[in-house]
């Protein structure tokens, strides 16, 4: 699968077929993650697959944004004291939410070349899934990536155009 | 009645409020909505009088609207009011 085929393809899939995903899927889809870009090559992440029943059981009352079942979930967590060590405030405030939103993009078009779909949720509470995941304070998840076969793929939504947000050398 | 389900969704309506603290406006309304759906699933059907369960497969259905197209999200969930409404007037 061509890049741009991966880039234009990709949707937000929340609705997903009853079929496991093998665990060497998900181990290919965190490798596609941990080549990401990072900045000043922190690479601060961690990532937790979850995809017994059990456990994802327990993370959805806490993860509003989580819609119906998908069959795993990628955690992507940020070592915050890495960050802060290495990269200073910038890197614990900044990088390590855009390094979390690079991998996750890096799992989306990987997801999408091995027909998998994903959806990237933030709208879960950090505190209760650093106490289901067992994650030590330092280690704050910042992403959960829900991934399995699509069951339907919703419509494209719109997009602005690039005549409207791009400009040549200086903004207007 | 599930009880599971049903303090899942004392789970999910708490974590909601704190979300909705600092998350777009429009998660509101959705959560709102999530939470009824989850509320019918753990009250059973047996539980519930008809209208309620064939809204919910409404609801289901054009909830995500508000993801990508707000003004029909409203105008949905304005006709799931009006269809529950004319029910409880007779």
């Amino acid at each position: 699968m061509e890049v741009w085929e991966a880039i234009f393809k990709r949707r937000s899939i929340r609705s997903f077929r009853d079929e496991p995903v093998d665990n060497n899927l998900l181990i290919k889809l965190v490798e596609a993650a941990i080549w990401a870009p990072s900045g000043s090559n922190i690479q601060p992440w961690h990532f937790i697959a979850v995809s017994c029943e059990e456990q994802k059981a327990k993370i959805k009352p806490f993860a509003p944004g989580l819609t119906g079942m998908p069959p795993a979930l990628l955690v992507i967590c940020t070592d915050l004291d890495l960050c802060e060590r290495k990269g200073g405030r910038l890197g614990r405030d900044v990088i390590s939410l855009m390094d979390a939103a690079f991998a996750a993009q890096n799992i989306n078009l990987m997801a999408c070349e091995l027909g998998l779909g994903t959806c990237v949720i933030r709208s879960f509470n950090q505190g209760a899934i650093q106490e289901i995941l067992k994650l030590p304070p330092q280690l704050v998840p910042q992403l959960i990536v829900s991934v399995g076969y699509p069951e339907r793929a919703p419509q494209a939504p719109k997009r602005r155009s690039v005549q409207e947000v791009m400009s040549w050398e200086r903004y207007g | 009645m599930n009880k599971q389900r049903l303090i899942d969704v004392f789970c999910f309506i708490i974590t909601s409020a704190r979300g909705c603290l600092e998350e777009p406006p429009v998660y509101g309304p959705l959560r709102l909505l999530e939470a009824y759906v989850m509320l019918v699933d753990a009250l059973g059907e047996e539980d519930i009088p008809s209208i309620f369960l064939e809204e919910k497969k409404h609801i289901e259905e054009y909830m995500m609207l508000c993801m990508y197209d707000e003004k029909a999200f409203q105008e949905e969930v304005d006709k799931t009011i009006n269809r529950i409404a004319r029910e409880i007037a007779g």
